[in-house]
């Protein structure tokens, strides 16, 4: 009976150290990304919530973070309601008008000059500068919420001199002087169209820039996805205007956005009568197409903020001859007050991209 | 001719085994922390309870601004009821845990926010 070498020996048992230490190493491979969430609570008036692969936790944090800071940033920024020291914001830009140009954060210039451009998007149907329209009706909505008791609706002559200005509005965005100004006075500027999405867009391919990936963030309901849920597919689904739970779903990996107008988030009531906060620019009342909600699937999350607005104030095959200008796919799901649904689209396939 | 000894044959073997049913144990462990949700309940941003998605549970949210009934049944949660204007959080429906998904439920009149988190996540 003859022994191996004892070099031989020594090489096996080396090999069998190796293996014993092997569980030593199952942390590293548990590298693999986990998921983190988070909420941001207060920006534009809602709560955002964020997820995030990623391997490590640091990582996911300073994600949050930066996130935080620039949607912080972009709700004073667009504010039509308070003003901030130290900062010119849309506030200051209304109450200026007629007076004199103000100096705004070019990122501000940025969204101003967006939403011009929306008025061409939408087929006429989001006006940047239907600010004393949309004012009235807000000071009705939230009095009228206090106060249920004496809710009103604004008057017709309130309404159409409002409307006047706004016939007479312009907006002169000075980009070497980096200012803004309202010549007419009276005039002033509303970005709830699609400032969310604008806000949710550029910080998103800002993070992108900076190697971020696999992370969604649901601001409001408007949802905005990168990459992927840990190699599978993200899930954007359109809730039942009706009732509860969802009614429609597509699956999308990469960059996609899902936003959604509708008239049962904000509203009011008065003699039994609802009123939501979409109004339409023709009739300077709530738009009245029997959409209870418009949901629109694109890459882009300030597109579909503003092509959501729009198609709630469109019927649906002047909606679809609109949707046929834009280069980049777009879906939709249509629902009416009565429940039926009309799908364009991914949602007509049921499935994604 | 024979590589081992008889007793380092069975030292040998029983070290292998040892590491192998670790290694095992570790894995597990680690898949169980991936698979269990919980429902976060924030009040005015701040986390104020953590509600495990695999206990049906009712937890009667109060607080200054009001009541939010908040129920835990077959691994969903949802607001049974509440007092605010809206309704918006009841209307909701019920989140459900997915990994793919996106989505909370927010009651803004009671600054109120529910989301699921899987646990050691957070």
């Amino acid at each position: 009976m003859r022994r191996f070498s004892s070099s031989r020996r020594a090489g096996v048992c080396l090999a069998l150290v190796f293996v014993l230490l092997l569980p030593l190493l199952l942390p590293a491979c548990s590298a693999a990304p986990k998921r983190y969430s988070t909420v941001i609570d207060g920006p534009f008036d809602t709560a955002t919530q964020l997820v995030i692969y990623a391997s490590k936790k640091s990582d996911a944090d300073a994600f949050f973070s930066l996130f935080r800071e620039r949607l912080e940033a972009w709700d004073k920024l667009a504010d039509i309601y308070y003003e901030y020291d130290g900062i010119n914001n849309l506030r200051t830009l209304n109450l200026a008008a007629g007076s004199s140009p103000v100096e705004l954060d070019p990122r501000l210039l940025d969204l101003l000059e967006y939403g011009l451009s929306a008025k061409e998007t939408s087929g006429g149907r989001v006006d940047l500068l239907l600010g004393p329209v949309l004012s009235i009706w807000h000071a009705c909505r939230t009095a009228g919420l206090d106060d249920p008791a004496n809710a009103r609706v604004p008057t017709e002559e309130e309404l159409s001199r409002a409307a006047e200005t706004v016939g007479c509005s312009t907006l002169v965005i000075d980009r070497d002087d980096g200012t803004a100004f309202l010549p007419e006075p009276g005039s002033s500027v509303d970005v709830g169209a699609f400032a969310k999405g604008y806000a949710t867009e550029r910080i998103c391919s800002e993070l992108e820039r900076l190697g971020y990936t696999d992370f969604a963030a649901n601001a409001g309901g408007n949802l905005r996805v990168s990459g992927t849920a840990a190699g599978e597919k993200w899930t954007l689904s359109v809730r039942d205007p009706a009732g509860a739970g969802t009614v429609g779903e597509v699956e999308a990996r990469g960059t996609a956005s899902l936003a959604t107008s509708g008239s049962y988030q904000r509203y009011y009531t008065v003699n039994g009568v609802r009123y939501h906060h979409v109004v339409d620019v023709d009739t300077n009342a709530p738009a009245a197409f029997g959409w209870a909600s418009v949901s629109v699937l694109t890459e882009d999350a300030g597109v579909a903020d503003v092509l959501s607005t729009a198609l709630f104030c469109l019927d649906r095959e002047t909606g679809v001859s609109l949707l046929s200008t834009f280069s980049s796919p777009v879906s939709v799901l249509w629902i009416t007050e009565t429940g039926e649904q009309y799908a364009f689209g991914a949602f007509e396939e049921g499935g994604g991209k | 001719m024979k590589l081992f000894s008889r007793r380092e044959s069975v030292l040998l073997i029983s070290l292998l085994l040892v590491s192998g049913v670790l290694f095992l144990v570790l894995f597990l462990l680690r898949g169980e922390g991936d698979g269990e949700w919980d429902a976060v309940i924030r009040y005015r941003g701040d986390v104020i309870a953590r509600l495990p998605l695999d206990t049906d549970c009712e937890y009667p949210f109060e607080c200054e601004e009001g009541v939010n009934r908040i129920v835990i049944r077959d691994g969903a949660v949802f607001v049974e009821s509440a007092d605010c204007k809206n309704r918006v959080c009841v209307r909701h429906g019920a989140l459900t845990p997915d990994a793919a998904d996106v989505d909370f439920i927010s009651c803004a009149p009671h600054r109120l926010l529910i989301v699921l988190e899987r646990r050691g996540d957070e």
